[in-house]
């Protein structure tokens, strides 16, 4: 708690010192000189796998001797393919890593430690905050690099609201959140979509989280809060101004090209800030963006910054100094990052925040902004989830589409999440 | 004359020279098979032998397998509810789809008997869907046509049917659109059926005609029973495929709405690379393995009472 709370205070500087001057950047021999293959892994969508190509190019023409093979993914293949490769001993040199999922490659030994490169200088953290590097660091040692820091939030159609005659606060209550959507149907016919993202949001509101610390219990001690959360699903899903459970399974809201918002079938998407680019390039027009919603007898602020994702090296890479290298020009050379525009979440490295700050787009400062604000009221992220979470978000998911079918009652769902998901707990602690 | 053959016995005896032991015959059909063996030893009884043990596991492909017995076998038929759905999930999608697809591909291959200019166009057009069919392609253009807003429903209201249906998003259509898919895909079936065909003399057809007997007569009573041994080969080969099917659950509703097109596949790979379950999904597939070999058994047992080999009796 504490180490994110820090890390919350670091951003709030970093905002503020945006004038350090970039170094200037040298070019070093890696490897010898000698010709090797870097294998790259990161999960994404066309406009990552676009930027982050372009990176790999400049890359390559500082140092004609490294060649990349590079392994894209969406999402949900990509956990598949890197647990294959982790079993198979064939994981790529360079992946990218998730703050959920790095406590479990550190405890399989999987991910180079970066310490020393820190130490001989190439990797240079000088300009990133202790707390940033602290997200990514397992018993003081460095095992992954933060590549840029995002905030959940909720996007919303700029077009819509325009068309309907609303003004956007930065932050709605569940109550308004409901009579908006009502407004913007009964107007302009859009629809909205609420999901399961919802229920972590739930938890924070009222000063905790949805898993205990040592993670072998859920964080409450009865389903009132599931309780809330599917009868919020129930009410929604009565309505007319909610989209339809037939839909969903049309437009999968998980991939950004079939998201619901991409055609103006909803006016909102819960997602994290970070997407913004993507979505709004995938959409074609502007989408603001919003806190989330809270509940009016809230005690806490939901809304947190967090890593949005970091570069790891393999274990087993056979030029650990290419990777730190790389790693090292990825998150601190400007020129990489003026290309990036800050796609993976607002930059660690000061000097490159600076730099990116002054050719801003107006997208960018849509997100900039945005994480400005949310620094201002934000409270600490939750910790990692534990081991049985992924089983226990299936089975919210299931229960959350039977409910809008009205196949089952928002009662007999939170009941059964608790019962069914504090027994996974309790048998993954075991 | 006798005595020639005994130096050439005797230098038999010597160790043979390599290029010697390579041309034996019997040495060179173990090479020329050799790589496929190793293939299948690799990629086929290895990884089955390892799938078996792991079934035995509490395995989450990142850390080290942990043995718990038959436990996964239990959980399987007590405490998922999602694992019996997707039981009966696929076994009314192979039930439904198999006899379906192979109805259309005999009815299809009945037309393309008759002789015209075009016919080898013709089987070419209907063989196509079967080589694109199971490709994420076809699956994405299907999902294309059945949305809410898709040709199907265009069509529909073209024809004055006010259609809005979402057909898969809908519980009691998901499935359908699915099996649909299947039956489209009839090709292969078709050829096979079309091979059949073209072996039953024409005498015969030639003597039930003398003897007054009509086309539907002729069908049923020459056709039919003829045709049986191409009918047990289709059904079998289907019914394994029936039972294996993914891609279209997969790619078209991602098993949704309701678990109502989780197939048996879809679940497996659910568990092993969404909840990590790797342990879990191993027993999965080693009952699917042991479901489909029963079906099997229990078509080749019945085919005694309705397959008709020509010259067996």
């Amino acid at each position: 708690m504490k180490k994110m709370l820090s890390l919350v205070l670091a951003l709030a500087l970093l905002l503020s010192v945006m004038a350090l001057p970039a170094s200037a950047e040298t070019v070093k021999e890696v490897n010898g000189g000698e010709p090797c293959t870097i294998r790259i892994a990161w999960w994404g969508n066309q406009t990552r796998n676009d930027l982050t190509t372009k990176v790999l190019d400049m890359y390559h023409e500082l140092h004609p001797n490294v060649t990349f093979e590079t392994e894209p993914t969406s999402w949900d293949g990509y956990w598949d393919k890197l647990a294959t490769q982790a079993a198979t001993s064939s994981m790529p040199d360079i992946f990218q890593q998730d703050y959920g999922k790095v406590g479990s490659f550190f405890a399989q030994n999987l991910m180079m430690d970066l310490t020393p490169y820190v130490e001989n200088g190439t990797i240079d953290t000088s300009r990133i905050s202790t707390a940033v590097l602290e997200s990514g660091s397992m018993d003081g040692k460095l095992y992954a690099l933060c590549l840029g820091l995002n905030s959940p939030c909720l996007f919303y159609d700029k077009e819509t609201f325009a068309a309907a005659g609303i003004e956007a606060p930065l932050q709605l209550t569940w109550d308004q959140f409901f009579s908006i959507s009502k407004e913007i149907y009964e107007k302009t016919g859009v629809q909205t979509y609420i999901d399961s993202m919802v229920l972590g949001m739930l938890f924070r509101g009222i000063g905790t989280s949805e898993y205990a610390a040592d993670g072998t219990k859920f964080g409450v001690e009865d389903d009132t809060v599931f309780k809330t959360y599917f009868q919020m699903i129930a009410d929604a899903a009565k309505e007319p101004w909610h989209v339809s459970p037939e839909l969903l399974v049309e437009k999968n809201p998980t991939v950004t090209e079939t998201m619901p918002i991409i055609d103006k079938t909803t006016w909102d998407s819960f997602s994290n800030s970070n997407q913004l680019t993507t979505i709004s390039s995938t959409a074609g027009r502007e989408l603001g963006m919003m806190m989330w919603p809270v509940m009016a007898d809230d005690t806490t602020q939901v809304q947190y910054l967090k890593s949005s994702q970091f570069f790891c090296g393999s274990a087993t890479t056979k030029y650990p100094d290419v990777v730190a290298d790389f790693i090292n020009f990825f998150v601190t050379s400007v020129d990489a990052n003026l290309v990036l525009k800050g796609e993976r979440g607002v930059p660690v490295d000061s000097a490159v925040l600076a730099a990116l700050s002054e050719g801003l787009n107006e997208t960018d400062q849509i997100m900039y902004s945005f994480i400005d604000e949310v620094n201002k009221v934000a409270t600490p992220m939750d910790r990692p989830t534990p081991n049985g979470s992924t089983q226990i978000g299936t089975l919210v998911e299931d229960l959350t589409e039977q409910v809008r079918y009205g196949e089952i009652s928002p009662e007999d769902a939170a009941a059964q999440v608790f019962a069914e998901g504090s027994e996974i707990l309790a048998e993954n602690a075991q | 004359m006798t005595a020639m053959p005994q130096p050439r016995r005797a230098k038999r005896k010597k160790p043979a020279s390599l290029s010697e032991f390579l041309c034996r015959e019997s040495v060179a059909g173990y090479m020329f098979i050799s790589l496929f063996i190793i293939g299948f030893l690799v990629f086929t009884i290895i990884p089955m032998i390892a799938s078996l043990y792991l079934s035995f596991t509490n395995y989450n492909i990142l850390g080290d397998a942990k043995w718990i017995g038959i436990a996964n076998y239990v959980k399987m038929f007590t405490r998922d509810s999602k694992y019996l759905k997707s039981l009966s999930v696929t076994f009314f999608y192979a039930f439904v789809s198999v006899p379906l697809k192979l109805l259309m591909a005999l009815i299809v291959a009945m037309i393309m008997t008759r002789q015209s200019r075009v016919t080898g166009l013709y089987r070419s057009v209907y063989y196509l869907p079967s080589i694109i069919g199971g490709s994420v392609a076809v699956a994405v253009m299907w999902k294309q046509l059945f949305a809410s807003d898709g040709v199907i429903n265009s069509v529909l209201q073209a024809l004055s049917i006010n259609s809005t249906k979402s057909w898969i998003g809908s519980r009691d259509s998901a499935i359908w659109v699915l099996i649909l898919l299947t039956v489209w895909q009839f090709g292969s079936s078709m050829l096979i059926f079309l091979a059949g065909l073209k072996q039953i003399p024409k005498t015969y057809y030639e003597a039930a005609t003398i003897d007054g007997a009509g086309k539907v007569r002729g069908f049923f009573s020459i056709t039919l029973p003829l045709l049986t041994p191409t009918i047990f080969f289709n059904l079998v080969m289907q019914t394994i495929n029936g039972f294996m099917v993914f891609n279209s659950g997969y790619i078209i509703t991602q098993g949704k709405p309701l678990n109502s097109t989780l197939f048996y596949a879809l679940y497996l790979y659910q568990k092993a690379f969404t909840d990590y379950d790797m342990g879990y999904a191993c027993a999965m597939a080693w009952v699917l393995l042991v479901i489909i070999g029963l079906m099997t058994a229990l078509l080749f047992s019945s085919s005694k009472r309705w397959v008709f080999y020509q010259g067996a009796r």
